[in-house]
């Protein structure tokens, strides 16, 4: 029976995984407006694969994997595009009666690094990958998750805040 | 202290919410609107086509597949046409407007036949030719050979999907001017048995792959481009090899690429790189007298290399992310697309115009040089 809500099981899947599935696509953009964009086109790739992965398929993970996937190529369409600079603009002075935002700071800081090297950390420390599984979901070889994944880091250092802070203290405790 | 890293990260989006309250009409809705850009796109590439075989038949010649051996290839590619004026793809020019062109099929002795391509219906399947309406998945009996028919198969209208095969027109891509550079996935090709070539974007060997994983096949497209027509297919993924083993072509002789006596513009598309787009004749006309140039024609058999992979069973793929150069008018309306493969072992070059050559080596660098001096 055709529905306004598309094939069997569709709709519950959604329904149940939209707002993860958005979460995700935050981090991977460093936006909440691009992430949910992120989660939504990738239902739709999902939509049209629907009777492939249901209901003995991983709906999930398939939508997860073109989504790490579209923010790879973008980052693939772009980053020559991106300039570094040698230099940060300066910042504002912390004022020391706001209340500290840790979500708001880490977003800036994952916002701030060019698109690969966000979705390669994310992938790493936030999906808790290994290198050689995010080469084979990106398709792109391990060398370059590693130089990207440390490419982040170094940025995120010159950039301070709590993620750098947490990397500092994860490499000193090694 | 990895945890730490990933508490902060957990932290950042544990208070986002997202702003649709209800995602899943939103998302179908992002599912029409996708294919409509597609139909639209199209639509805009059939007009050229219609106007192309008016006005000179630019590609009939080529996509025929029987130039006999030894005659001058570029004489196969037919009277250029005069210019065209610019077509926007995403433009239909009535609501009521079909928008896209036909493929010219004829179904003999139980095949449908395409320009030389040859697609044996399988046992118990009906064809259905160019029917005067839309079909819905609802419509479409279980087991149909669809040709020009006006659906994208989706298979979402209806609960069970009847196995199906689309025959439809192909065209090359369309590249308005003025638009961003995008990323190149690069192209697959698989020789047919007789000889056609079969071209599959990433997206589309990712499909063909998953037969072997899910029970259901969904392919999307298959450029044929010699016969001018794509394939696309719902079966299950047991069916595929039987399948696609029985594609095959008329033999084409062996000959050097077909190509547009000349072409204003080209864009050099290659894998991880940034495409190179030249509008200036001189180098667009000298990159078209050095693809002339290639001799060493690919005999029958030569193809795929001994270290081609296999695709699935019954398809091996004698080229993969190969770069592609595509040869337009200035509308951005192509006239060709030469799929080149630049591999050490197996480097050769197809055109949609027909033939196919093997390169010397450093030829994809050479042409980069030609069209970009200095992006060697």
């Amino acid at each position: 029976m055709t529905t306004p809500t598309g094939p069997a099981g569709f709709a519950d899947f959604v329904n149940a995984r939209y707002a993860a599935l958005v979460r995700h696509g935050t981090l991977l953009t460093g936006d909440r407006g691009h992430g949910e964009d992120l989660a939504q086109e990738a239902l739709v790739k999902t939509y049209r694969a629907w009777y492939r992965l249901h209901p003995d398929g991983d709906g999930e993970a398939y939508t997860r994997q073109v989504m790490v996937r579209a923010a790879w190529r973008a980052g693939r369409r772009l980053w020559r595009r991106e300039i570094p600079t040698g230099q940060l603009p300066e910042r504002r002075e912390a004022d020391p009666y706001e209340p500290r935002d840790t979500a708001r700071l880490v977003l800036d800081a994952l916002r701030a690094l060019p698109s690969q090297q966000r979705v390669v950390l994310v992938m790493r420390y936030w999906a808790g990958l290994s290198e050689q599984e995010i080469a084979a979901q990106l398709g792109c070889s391990t060398g370059t998750v590693k130089s990207r994944s440390s490419r982040a880091i170094s940025a995120l250092r010159r950039m301070d805040g709590p993620l750098a802070r947490a990397f500092d203290l994860s490499e000193t405790s090694a | 202290m990895t945890e730490r890293i990933r508490s902060l990260l957990d932290a950042a989006v544990a208070e986002t919410r997202p702003r649709a309250a209800a995602p899943v009409p939103e998302v179908l809705r992002r599912s029409r609107a996708a294919r409509r850009r597609r139909l639209a796109t199209a639509g805009a590439a059939g007009v050229v086509a219609v106007a192309l075989l008016a006005t000179g038949g630019l590609v009939a010649a080529a996509r025929t597949g029987t130039t006999p051996a030894g005659t001058d290839p570029s004489a196969a590619a037919g009277p250029i046409p005069p210019p065209l004026p610019s077509v926007r793809p995403t433009v239909l020019p009535s609501p009521g407007w079909r928008p896209w062109p036909k493929v010219a099929a004829t179904v003999v002795d139980g095949t449908v036949r395409v320009h030389g391509l040859i697609l044996p219906v399988p046992d118990g399947w009906q064809v259905h030719n160019d029917p005067p309406q839309p079909l819905t998945d609802c419509q479409i009996s279980q087991g149909s050979v669809l040709i020009n028919v006006d659906h994208a198969p989706s298979g979402m209208e209806c609960p069970q999907v009847p196995a199906q095969i689309h025959v439809n027109r192909w065209q090359p891509s369309v590249y308005p001017p003025g638009l961003p550079a995008k990323f190149h996935e690069g192209i697959s090709e698989v020789v047919l048995p007789g000889g056609y070539p079969a071209w599959l974007t990433d997206n589309e060997v990712n499909n063909v792959r998953a037969s072997q994983r899910y029970e259901w096949s969904a392919v999307s497209q298959v450029q044929l481009p010699w016969a001018g027509a794509a394939l696309a297919w719902e079966m299950s993924s047991g069916s595929v090899p039987g399948f696609i083993s029985s594609i095959t072509s008329e033999p084409v002789p062996a000959r050097r690429l077909g190509l547009p006596d000349n072409a204003p513009t080209a864009r050099l598309t290659i894998r991880d790189q940034e495409q190179i787009d030249s509008t200036d004749a001189s180098s667009v006309s000298r990159v078209l007298d050095r693809l002339r140039e290639l001799d060493q024609v690919v005999q029958d058999g030569e193809l795929p290399c001994a270290s081609a992979p296999e695709l699935v069973p019954g398809w091996r793929l004698a080229g993969k992310d190969m770069a592609s150069l595509t040869l337009s008018y200035p509308s951005g309306m192509p006239q060709a697309v030469v799929a080149i493969s630049s591999t050490d072992d197996c480097a050769f070059a197809t055109s949609s115009l027909g033939g196919r050559v093997w390169l010397p080596p450093g030829f994809l660098a050479e042409l980069r040089g030609l069209l970009a001096p200095g992006a060697r």
